[in-house]
């Protein structure tokens, strides 16, 4: 045994080891504030790293995918008839890449366009390769045929250089969640402030309808800016729950009815006037809230014969153009209340968006697009109520893309 | 018995695994289960209540923080116990305004040996009686005699020598003695 604790210390180890104390309830309070901050911030941190790999992406590839193709002016014509090979099999995977059926030239081709795209080195090369061949190009791929002049022509047909917008109406199912944070950490009880876990607790909210289009501006073959317009509609459940009278802004009394998109006074026909503390029970309500988002995106355009794709990441910017709560009283009649306005929703919100679209070319100018998408709101839709709503979906749509 | 350790021993898997996935109610679920042991200890590492309180506080976001390195050898109160004194000594280094000695101290060393000490001492009381220690006797106090360390350790954790990790407990011991003379508080009487 320690010397030390066979007096004054063993004492003190003896009574004050499985010591206990109630700590207050604002720490939890300030506890789960704090962490709600952290799993804001690491959600940001997780979404800039993937909106960086993504714009990382789209700015490394053009680069390594052979951009010597389409410099006509470097072309030669006396390299391109010193040798000319015939009967090469030649396909063409995407705009830049070529492929070879014989092993030993497509060593030779890859390596001279992938390592020095802008140099005269591999203008030669191609020319000896093409120098006999009928080389036609279309919307997907590339064919051979029989006695092309020269190798100049591939250059000046590129199948996306005459392609500069591009259309796709969609329609989306989301599934919508939103991510609450408690504005007063340290005031009052769970009883006393409705919470992010009341809200939580209370509401579901049912797969949200989207459908709109999306313009894209090629910027360079790879690359295109991505604009539009899309309308969401979105709905709540409520579950029934007891509305408490409190004194409103205008210093009257009203039961308030709660959500985390906002609140509403009520006070119904049949009942009589409310004091501060009286209640009501209230059935299961519906809300269903409108935006219009308008996205402005960096998209990536990858071909892959047929198919393509096109991860996209950006921000948003929304109106909340129509908001409706229906509720019932149930000890007042049965009375049916609506309201057209919530209480600290905002109009407005901004936000980041996300996307992958895989897209199947069902010819030149038409493809068949798949897309799954993220959104994920930067500022709250509420102010002023007790917790801030940031509203998150994943979406999968199909569409439609126009090439012209 | 057996069973009783059993369930404990899952639930607290269970918390763990919920904690590591970020879960509220499984951090909530263990906030509320070693709260309360946890400000013991803290208030027996802390000047006041207050700074008591923002241990616990801090102690509990690096808990949260850093779940995913328990591993589960040890037993998680053990752990959460570890964290909860290492964020005291980190608060302590960065406050570490050091005083040789207390008012207190001289005020007691003038009182002599507790022989004769009344009872009706509560548990406050005596924690108060380590509060008002000097920061590094309390730090040097608890780490001998609740933690269980050596002097040789203590003196590495504190950045003091081993003869003053030494000295210092022995000053926190006659203060406490004697604060006990003082405030006529027994020695024997308190009853688990």
């Amino acid at each position: 045994m320690n010397k030390f604790r066979d007096d004054i210390g063993q004492y003190y180890f003896n009574h004050l080891a499985k010591y206990e104390e109630e700590p207050v309830a604002t720490i939890w309070k300030n506890i789960e504030f704090s962490l709600d901050q952290n799993v804001r911030k690491n959600q940001a941190k997780a979404f800039f790293k993937i909106a960086m790999s993504i714009i990382s992406f789209c700015f490394i590839l053009p680069f390594s995918t052979g951009d010597g193709l389409v410099n006509e002016k470097r072309v030669d014509a006396n390299n391109i008839s010193g040798s000319r090979t015939n009967n090469i099999p030649v396909e063409m995977k995407s705009h830049y890449s070529i492929r070879y059926q014989q092993p030993e030239r497509q060593q030779v081709l890859i390596s001279a366009v992938m390592t020095s795209p802008r140099s005269c080195i591999d203008i030669p090369v191609l020319a000896q390769t093409f120098s006999s061949q009928n080389i036609k190009l279309n919307p997907i791929g590339l064919s051979i045929n029989s006695n092309y002049p020269s190798y100049e022509k591939l250059q000046v047909e590129s199948p996306s250089a005459q392609t500069h917008w591009v259309l796709s109406p969609f329609t989306s199912l989301d599934i919508s969640h939103y991510r609450l944070v408690n504005r007063h950490p340290t005031i009052g009880s769970s009883t006393a402030v409705e919470n992010r876990s009341v809200f939580l607790r209370r509401e579901k909210q049912d797969p949200t309808f989207s459908a709109g289009f999306l313009l894209t501006r090629l910027v360079k073959e790879n690359i295109g800016i991505q604009t539009g317009i899309i309308y969401s509609r979105q709905e709540i459940k409520i579950d029934a729950h007891t509305a408490l009278a409190v004194k409103t802004d205008q210093m009257e009394v009203a039961y308030k009815l709660n959500t985390s998109t906002g609140y509403v006074y009520l006070s119904p026909t049949t009942n009589n006037v409310p004091v501060v503390g009286d209640s009501i029970t209230l059935a299961e309500s519906q809300h269903k809230l409108e935006y219009l988002t308008i996205p402005l995106t960096v998209e990536l355009n990858k071909d892959f014969g047929r198919w393509s794709l096109k991860p996209a990441v950006g921000f948003t910017a929304n109106f909340i153009t129509r908001a409706l709560l229906e509720t019932e009283v149930e000890n007042a009649g049965d009375e049916k209340v609506y309201f057209t306005h919530l209480k600290g929703l905002k109009k407005f919100y901004a936000g980041a968006t996300t996307s992958v679209r895989v897209g199947y070319a069902i010819n030149k100018r038409l493809s068949l697009d798949i897309i799954t998408s993220a959104r994920y709101a930067f500022t709250s839709i509420t102010r002023k109520t007790e917790v801030a709503n940031y509203p998150v979906s994943f979406g999968i749509a199909t569409g439609l893309s126009f090439k012209f | 018995m057996h069973d009783k350790k059993v369930i404990l021993m899952v639930s607290d898997q269970l918390l763990v695994e919920g904690c590591k996935a970020g879960d509220r109610t499984s951090q909530f679920r263990l906030y509320d289960l070693y709260a309360r042991k946890m400000m013991g200890i803290c208030l027996r590492y802390s000047q006041s209540r207050t700074d008591a309180e923002d241990i616990l506080q801090e102690g509990f976001l690096r808990i949260f923080k850093y779940m995913h390195d328990f591993k589960g050898h040890g037993s998680l109160e053990g752990w959460i116990r570890a964290v909860i004194v290492n964020c005291a000594l980190s608060r302590y280094k960065n406050n570490a305004r050091l005083p040789k000695t207390t008012a207190i101290l001289e005020e007691s060393l003038q009182i002599g040996s507790a022989e004769n000490i009344e009872e009706n001492i509560n548990y406050k009381k005596m924690i108060e009686l380590i509060q008002n220690l000097s920061p590094v006797y309390r730090m040097v106090f608890n780490l001998f005699v609740f933690e269980g360390y050596k002097h040789r350790e203590i003196a590495r954790i504190l950045n003091i020598s081993e003869g003053t990790s030494k000295s210092n407990l022995s000053s926190a011991r006659m203060i406490l003695r004697n604060q006990l003379v003082i405030r006529e508080l027994t020695f024997d009487g308190l009853a688990l």
